[in-house]
């Protein structure tokens, strides 16, 4: 009885990405699965039609069992899957629809892009669904109601290497003396000289983005319920990040947050960018 | 100075790991999160990120090998869990066949 998609995908049809789940195949086919985006606390069972406000334009209802709800929209029992201007699409959508929960009900257990209870076996995907929130009542209601009034910001902090490489040059006292005492040197001495201040000066430039990655995490985590470590992502830009973090902050220790990222911005060669409020994708 | 904070609108690029790759997924009758790429999301993700270039280089290689086994150890895990059950239930997060699986230890809730 388990709603899984690969028996449905097994088909002939199934062979290749480009000509199988087109977006309008979801509403269109058999919507017999519910494509799901996320948890909400929901103490009233009153069914909430959110409007054609979901993936391609579907209609975003609430499954309410218990203490909780499911966001949801019809679809078929087959995944989401096209090139990268639907999965565009897609992703902002299946973003927004989160957006809104979160502000309308205070507090969103968002699911992961695709998931999509299916029927299974002689039960329809609405029993299914209804069975598992059943299941999860209590589990699912504590967690979302353990988000409630927190958020999740994206806090990324980049730096400009030739600043900071000009800057350590410029203060360091050793490389200082190093350039001093090339210039008394001859040719051969003074190149070794300059090899070895370039050693120390990358020394100290590396010393000099761990200590602001430190001091960036330190703070964020005094600010924070929880923080992430996330891989650090290269634009393609002369700039480096030096910290890619994932905040859940409580929304009335958002300033402290908002200083910490101006107080960064404000040292020459460094940008931050912080996103948020989001979803507490990172933190369910 | 510095150049001053920039507070865009969530974009594409903040919303592309989040949405994919976190967030609750059923499976089975169990909650899990995963810290990695669930496995339709990776599907999804190898067409947006040029996984497939990335795979081409030793390195990614192997991480594509860890997570593989993985994702078969966890899916025999859930497997097993399955089997226990008298009465199974409800949902997963959508799959293909042969897809690739996802990274990360998956934490049962």
């Amino acid at each position: 009885m388990i709603g899984s998609m690969r028996d449905d995908d097994a088909g002939p049809d199934a062979s290749g990405p480009d000509e199988r789940a087109l977006p309008e195949d979801h509403e269109s086919v058999e919507a017999v699965a519910r494509y799901v985006y996320g948890i909400v606390p929901a103490d009233a069972a009153d069914a909430v039609d959110l409007g054609e406000i979901g993936l391609d334009g579907s209609r975003v209802h609430l499954f309410v069992r218990g203490r909780v709800g499911a966001l949801v929209h019809d679809c078929s029992a087959h995944p989401y899957d096209g090139g990268e201007a639907a999965a565009a699409e897609w992703v902002l959508a299946h973003h927004r629809v989160l957006q809104l929960a979160m502000s309308r009900w205070g507090s969103v257990l968002p699911m992961t892009f695709n998931t999509i209870v299916a029927p299974s076996e002689g039960r329809t995907a609405d029993e299914n669904l209804l069975d598992w929130l059943q299941t999860e009542n209590e589990s699912l209601r504590l967690r979302v109601d353990g988000l409630a009034g927190k958020a999740e910001f994206g806090l990324q902090v980049s730096y400009e290497p030739a600043v900071i490489l000009r800057q350590v040059a410029e203060q360091n006292p050793e490389i200082l003396r190093m350039e001093e005492e090339a210039k008394t040197k001859s040719a051969g001495l003074a190149y070794l000289g300059r090899q070895e201040m370039q050693r120390v000066l990358r020394r100290e430039v590396e010393q000099r983005v761990r200590e602001l990655f430190t001091t960036v995490y330190e703070r964020a985590r005094a600010c924070s319920d929880r923080v992430n470590v996330e891989k650090v992502k290269h634009d393609g830009s002369d700039l480096k990040m030096v910290a890619n973090l994932s905040c859940l902050v409580a929304l009335d220790r958002y300033p402290e947050l908002e200083a910490l990222a101006d107080e960064i911005a404000g040292h020459e060669g460094q940008t931050v960018r912080l996103v948020g409020p989001l979803p507490p994708y990172s933190f369910c | 100075m510095g150049e001053s904070t920039v507070r865009p609108e969530a974009g594409l690029v903040d919303l592309l790991d989040r949405v994919l790759d976190r967030g609750l997924v059923l499976h089975a009758d169990i909650m899990i999160t995963l810290a990695g790429i669930p496995l339709v999301g990776l599907t999804l993700r190898a067409q947006l990120a040029g996984i497939e270039t990335m795979i081409a280089d030793p390195q990614m290689r192997e991480w594509d090998k860890r997570i593989r086994a993985q994702a078969t150890r966890r899916a025999e895990a859930a497997q097993a869990i399955q089997a226990e059950k008298a009465a199974p239930a409800a949902a997963i997060p959508a799959a293909e066949p042969g897809a690739d699986l996802g990274r990360g230890e998956a934490i049962v809730a």
